[in-house]
């Protein structure tokens, strides 16, 4: 089984690169399970074509016994769909409750069964609990999804160093960075620098475009509306990168004036 | 008998929970109720807390005359560490005024919703309106950076602001502020003897003792009379004496406390000249020390002479080792020694070293000499129990008040050398 997290700044565009990997590999016959854990609970949505309708966390709110059916729904193309849900902002512990729910999920045996789980994670490493999908040998290979903009590089660079505090002592890996565009001058360049900084590799680079939002506007992946569109193939090739990649490495963080000088650079560079 | 040699740990920071400092400072005060927003378990502390308070009342041979407000836990648990208790709070806020009628109720904070980050002042001012009752609120979350009298003080000062009354004195009345083991403990007992053998009044100890009905009546005394001992500990009480002071014109009297004899003598003489009593003060401290000296007229016999041995190694905050040194003066003991335990750290170790020359010129050992000293005389006082076959004295941890807290701590020396043939053990005062 192989099991992946996708971390990165929040907009940055994980839950929708995760949809299109999810159902790009599940295109290719595999059974596969994509796990929100971010208390938008929007993660799946692309997949179920609505909101999550029950989370794991909801039926710990109700405080009733929690069965698989309860929570793992069936999405595009069979793909399973799990959302770990949370508190309404500003009350209680989102991170507690990722903790949880990933504890409930492992209780049920509800991912015993799959070939690829898909762990979609706030990026923003706010605090324990959003570091368990990598501390808890949850996900072994980790991806950062990220632009050129600092403070995107910066929130990667973070996801970094707990990556690192913890591949120092287990099994997870960093599998590479997914760069997201924001067609900013030199971004390709600059991400390819950021990663050999890090001692990784730049895994993709999607380009920005409309079909995305289109097909969001219709809740669809780009693979479910637009199959034939070059950035369907883009997603499958990264699909298709994420399973077949034996280079996973302890990364290497940068401190923050060295980030800075790299963004530097490639900017002046234009 | 090969014996290991003890070590004593010393807590610098004590890690307490502001908790049931909350609950001290209402515990007996009819008419509140308090919530522990906290899951079931912190509860517990208080249980203790509340049979420990019990044991102390019936070894005092006190009746226990008031009665423990309700305590009830809003019994946090997973889902609301996720969630946020603020709902299970607001049902338990409701759930008591509906059970108790209560005349407000208190919330005190576990570290659970103090990480989670539970919004309880809003909580408490939304439900205050609903139910149309006082909720006190504090800004202490478990031990999360606050100690249980930091709990202590944030309720009482909530109290005080929530329900005195600026208002027209009553001639010769005094407020008992603090706690000391309670009304029917031996320093509340000592103080008020003290105060009415002066012809004064005492209307009350708070916080904790008053009726939350009688709050607004508190500030009718004339001045407030602090149960304290020294140090930090005793500062929050100080300031909020300060504070009744300046807010409703209750006189703050306290500088000091009537922890030992020349203590005493000052301290009753100074709130006698408060009240315009100080001839009366001047009788009754005679009258008193003229019990005394006939007290260790029959003492002295026994002591007189007898070898003991002082072993030192509680925190100044909590103890003075001039109030020792004073009993064994009293008693005419042949002081062999002071030992210096290892539970000093170095700094301190030289303040005690200080207060101790500055009364005695007996010498001063280290831990290690403890065990020979103890094979040469009768008896031990000490603030530490030692594992040596030797009678020993644990000297009280809360100080001994006034003229019948002095009286008791020489009985008890005077009765420990009367028993003869003795091998060791360890008496409580
Ligand atoms: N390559 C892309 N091209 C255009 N829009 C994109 C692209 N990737 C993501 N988006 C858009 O960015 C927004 C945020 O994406 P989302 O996946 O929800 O971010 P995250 O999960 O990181 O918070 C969405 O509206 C999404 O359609
Ligand atoms: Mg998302």
């Amino acid at each position: 089984m192989k099991k992946i997290a996708i971390y990165g700044k929040g907009g940055i565009g994980k839950s929708t690169t995760a949809a299109n990997i999810s159902a790009a590999l599940s295109q290719q016959g595999l059974k596969v399970c994509q796990i929100g854990c971010d208390p938008k609970n929007d993660s799946t949505r692309l997949l179920l074509g609505h909101l999550c309708r029950r989370t794991v966390l909801d039926t710990v709110r109700e405080g009733k016994e929690v069965t698989l059916a309860d929570v793992v729904h069936s999405g595009y193309n069979g793909i399973k769909c799990v959302e770990a849900g949370g508190p309404e902002p500003g009350v209680g512990c989102a991170g507690r409750g990722i903790i949880v729910a990933l504890e409930k999920l492992t209780e049920l045996q509800a991912l015993d069964e799959e070939d690829v789980l898909i762990y979609d994670v706030l990026g923003d490493v706010v605090c324990g609990g959003f570091a368990v999908p990598i501390r808890e040998g949850y996900a072994t290979d980790i991806y950062i999804v990220t632009s050129g903009e600092l403070m995107s590089l910066y929130a990667a660079n973070n996801i970094a160093k707990g990556v690192r505090r913890f591949a120092l002592r287990g099994k997870v890996r960093l599998g590479g960075l997914i760069g997201n565009s924001r067609n900013m001058p030199n971004e390709k360049e600059l991400l390819e620098a950021f990663a050999r900084r890090l001692n990784t590799r730049l895994a993709s680079f999607i380009p920005r475009a409309a079909v995305v939002n289109r097909a969001e506007n219709l809740r669809q992946t780009v693979l479910q509306y637009a199959p034939d569109d070059p950035q369907a193939e883009i997603y499958r090739r990264l699909a298709a990168r994420l399973l077949s990649n034996e280079e996973l490495t302890v990364p290497t963080p940068l401190d923050f004036e060295e980030l800075e000088d790299l963004v530097i650079k490639y900017g002046a560079a234009d | 008998m090969a014996l290991q040699t003890k070590r004593y740990i010393n807590w610098r920071n004590s890690c307490s929970c502001s908790m049931t400092g909350v609950w001290e400072a209402v515990a007996f005060a009819e008419g509140a109720v308090l919530i522990f927003h906290s899951p079931r378990a912190c509860a517990h502390v208080a249980r203790t807390m509340e049979l420990y308070s019990h044991y102390r009342t019936l070894g005092d041979l006190r009746p226990e005359t008031l009665r423990p407000i309700p305590v009830l836990s809003t019994q946090l648990t997973e889902k609301h560490t996720i969630f946020g208790g603020g709902e299970q709070l607001a049902a338990c806020l409701r759930y008591a005024a509906a059970k108790y009628e209560p005349r407000c109720i208190a919330v005190a904070n576990s570290c659970v919703s103090g990480v989670i980050g539970d919004d309880v002042e809003a909580v408490g001012a939304e439900l205050e309106e609903e139910l149309g009752l006082p909720v006190l609120t504090v800004n202490c979350y478990g031990f999360l950076n606050t100690e249980y009298h930091d709990g202590y003080y944030a309720m009482t000062r909530e109290l005080i602001r929530r329900f005195f009354k600026k208002q027209p004195k009553e001639k010769g009345t005094v407020l008992l502020l603090g706690d000391c083991g309670g009304p029917w403990g031996l320093y509340a007992s000592e103080v008020r003897r003290l105060l009415q053998a002066l012809g004064l009044k005492v209307i009350g100890q708070f916080p904790g003792y008053m009726a939350v009905d009688e709050m607004a009546r508190a500030a009718r005394a004339e001045a407030a009379v602090i149960l304290g001992g020294r140090g930090a500990l005793y500062e929050g009480l100080r300031k909020i004496a300060r504070q009744l002071e300046q807010d409703y014109e209750v006189k703050a009297l306290g500088a000091f406390y009537p922890v030992d004899l020349q203590q005493t003598r000052q301290w009753l003489l100074s709130v006698a000249g408060f009240f315009g009593k100080e001839e009366e003060g001047r009788r009754l401290i005679a009258a008193e020390e003229e019990k005394l000296q006939s007290a260790l007229n029959g003492f002295l016999p026994v002591t007189k002479g007898q070898k003991v041995l002082l072993c030192l190694g509680r925190q100044l905050d909590y103890f003075d080792p001039a109030t020792t040194l004073e009993l064994v003066e009293l008693l005419r003991l042949d002081l062999l020694g002071v030992v210096l335990l290892d539970a000093y750290e170095p700094k301190e170790r030289q303040e005690v070293l200080a207060k101790v020359q500055a009364v005695t010129d007996a010498p001063i050992y280290d831990t290690a000499a403890a065990e020979k000293l103890c094979e040469k005389v009768r008896l031990v006082l000490t603030t530490h129990e030692l594992q040596y076959p030797v009678p020993q004295l644990f000297l009280p941890m809360i100080p001994e008040v006034g003229y019948s807290g002095t009286l008791r701590l020489l009985g008890a020396i005077y009765r420990r050398l009367c028993s003869r043939k003795e091998r060791g053990g360890l008496t409580y005062v």
